[in-house]
């Protein structure tokens, strides 16, 4: 018998060298931020490098740093989910409907990517800051100056900041997929009686999944490792594991503290990607096995 | 033939973004001062040198200012070519000093807050007899001259209380009068910087505290918290709240209150009765940097006495060197050391990172509440 060949496609073959370059520069630094994380190490004079795990332990077991772990997921599922309500929509009707302005509305959607974090940040500060047009439009209206509520540093500021930001990234990977469902589907589904109400929660919701599930992932992530409007806006209240990260590096010098918040930041964000995906094929495989049995 | 022109152009095109992606990362600036021009007075007898220095820089009108008053009259004694490289922070260049020991790209820096100590005692600067090398060094004051093992300080960061004259109930005298109830709501709390560790310092050194032991400063500070103050993070954030968020009083340094002045807002700066604080912004350089000599003339230019006025009313920091005339200008009287004491960074810098943490913990959560 003749040895079996392994078949390595072309275009494998051809971008091998740039693959394996951008492997070697990201895994390189990681694996050095990662051993740093376990050591005591501080920049300045040189003392003797010991290994610890105290800068993992303090996530776990210091209620001041659990609370910032909390946040930092709590940050991401709230701007997902709020991404999601008012991204879907936005999606469908760009997908299905077609109206005058859509490319313009798209297009001013996009703006925010357009404009500079720090920018963006520091109008969001001057919007909800208690001498901003939000509270005078608030006393306008008749709340009392002491009353009006304290709306800048708070964690739904942070979350609404982080939407105007992200929504595109919701919208879009949504608008792809349901795009991508046949409207014969769901023009069926109305010639069979089906409202369109039920056409919709039937037929195209569920095979706008993918979608859903790509731009919660998306927004879930740059949604915890992002930094500026966190630190502008929710300010040292409000910390998460990226301004905690920038804080031990920058200010308190304290480099493992930093590595091991980052290493950290990566395993949550690593969850994220995998856990929904784990998540949707068993849900599907539970579809295909309940149809097969007839229900 | 197609097929193998498609893959030509995805291996070339992948190779593209993989090196675009690890190229060197240029500074934001380091395009070469302009200019060759012979600026006269203000340039000290530097000698002639050509060839290239890399020197740090913040931005902004710090930027600006060393380009007119010290680059371009060094460039014309000594035909160095000047290339500026913009790093905003210390941590930046205290982090980049640390990677780079001994093989530095850049030759000349600027460092404060402790961390010029830190980096002097870390073996990471240029060894330079200061006395002899750069002789204008014998002109400084003593503050300037604090950390030998980094180099001299081209100007102090004196920090006072900044404070709206239009909208203050009273006139504050004391640092203890930023405690004052009838600031509630529009107090200024530096947190996360050097301005809060000063403030906690003098409340800890004031209250009995120690350097082992800081909870009497802490108990001050958390008065303060309480009074729903505004928290800014940096030096430009609390500018900022001076004109946007109705802050009337707070710890501010002497370029941001003055340049506020400047722009017509009726902001006053005054050394409390205790005295203000003050640090030096040091100037050195990096171990093993290959333009030594330059970079030694360099400095010893820009302490010079007649640069030392110029720049010192330019940039609005108290001048490092004693013999430095300010004149007549109008803001002379508070860009002096004499009504501030020197912040000892040797002391805090052992317990920074605590401090950082324990200030996060109990001062700033507890005002943003």
């Amino acid at each position: 018998m003749g040895r079996r060949q392994l078949a390595i496609p072309g275009w494998v073959v051809q971008i091998a060298p740039a693959m394996l370059l951008i492997a070697s520069l990201m895994a390189a630094p990681l694996a050095i931020v990662a051993i740093l994380s376990f050591t005591t190490f501080r920049p300045g004079p040189a003392e003797p490098l010991q290994f610890t795990t105290d800068h993992y332990s303090r996530w776990f077991v210091d209620p001041y740093y659990r609370d910032v772990v909390i946040r930092t997921v709590w940050l991401g599922l709230a701007t997902s989910t709020a991404c999601l309500i008012v991204g879907y929509p936005l999606a469908y009707i760009f997908a299905r409907l077609s109206f005058r302005g859509r490319a313009l509305l798209m297009f001013v959607m996009l703006t925010p990517l357009f404009i500079g974090a720090v920018v963006r940040s520091l109008g969001w500060v001057m919007i909800l800051d208690r001498t901003g047009p939000v509270a005078v439009l608030l006393e306008a209206m008749g709340v009392p100056e002491g009353d009006v509520p304290q709306m800048l540093y708070t964690f739904p500021a942070v979350v609404i900041s982080l939407v105007n930001v992200l929504l595109m990234f919701m919208v879009l990977p949504i608008y792809s997929s349901i795009r991508g469902i046949p409207g014969t589907l769901e023009e069926a589904g109305r010639t069979l009686g089906a409202s369109p109400f039920k056409t919709w929660a039937k037929v195209t919701l569920p095979l706008s999944v993918p979608g859903i599930v790509a731009g919660w992932i998306l927004v879930f992530v740059l949604s915890i490792g992002s930094f500026v409007q966190p630190r502008v806006i929710g300010g040292p209240s409000q910390h998460v594991l990226s301004t905690i990260l920038y804080r031990d590096f920058s200010f308190s010098l304290d480099w493992p503290a930093a590595a091991a918040a980052g290493i950290l930041l990566l395993v949550i964000g690593i969850f994220a990607v995998v856990l929904p995906r784990l998540v949707t094929k068993r849900v599907m495989q539970w579809d295909v096995e309940a149809e097969s049995m007839g229900g | 033939m197609r097929s193998f022109r498609t893959r030509g152009v995805v291996f070339i095109a992948t190779l593209g973004v993989a090196l675009t992606a690890c190229a060197p990362g240029a500074s934001p600036s380091t395009a070469p001062s302009a200019g060759v021009q012979s600026q006269g007075a203000g340039a000290s007898d530097a000698p002639a040198l050509g060839g290239e220095l890399t020197v740090q820089t913040y931005g902004g009108n710090w930027r600006e200012c060393m380009t007119e008053h010290v680059v371009e009259p060094f460039e014309a004694e000594t035909g160095v070519d000047v290339i500026l490289a913009e790093i905003p922070t210390s941590a930046e260049i205290f982090s980049r000093l640390q990677v780079e020991a001994g093989n530095p790209t850049l030759d000349v820096i600027v460092m404060g807050t402790g961390l010029d100590y830190n980096a002097g005692e870390s073996g990471l600067m240029e060894e330079v007899d200061w006395a002899t090398e750069a002789p204008n060094w014998n002109q400084l004051t003593p503050e300037s001259q604090q950390f030998p093992k980094f180099g001299p300080s081209v100007g102090a960061t004196a920090i006072g209380i900044a404070y709206n004259a239009d909208k203050m109930p009273f006139e504050p005298t004391s640092w203890y009068d930023l405690f004052d109830e009838r600031l509630d709501g529009h107090v200024g709390l530096a947190a996360d910087n050097a301005f809060a560790f000063a403030l906690l310092w003098f409340m800890n050194e004031d209250n009995g505290g120690t350097v082992d032991n800081f909870d009497p400063g802490f108990e001050q500070l958390a008065k303060l918290a309480d009074l729903n103050p505004i928290v800014y993070t940096s030096a430009a954030e609390g500018e900022t709240a001076f004109v946007q968020r109705d802050m009337w009083a707070a710890a501010i340094n002497t370029p941001r209150a003055i340049g506020l002045a400047r722009e017509g807002l009726p902001i006053n700066f005054v050394y409390p009765e205790e005295g203000g604080f003050v640090w030096p912004s040091s100037v050195g350089i990096p171990r093993g940097s290959q333009n030594r000599e330059a970079a030694v003339a360099y400095i010893n230019t820009w302490i010079d006495a007649e640069v030392q006025a110029n720049w010192a009313t330019c940039n609005n920091l108290p001048p490092s060197n004693a013999e430095a005339d300010l004149g007549d200008y109008e803001f002379a009287d508070v860009l002096t050391m004499d009504k501030a004491f020197p912040i000892p960074w040797s002391d805090i810098e052992p317990h920074r990172a605590e401090l950082t943490e324990r200030y996060d913990r109990e001062i700033t959560s507890r005002a943003q509440q």
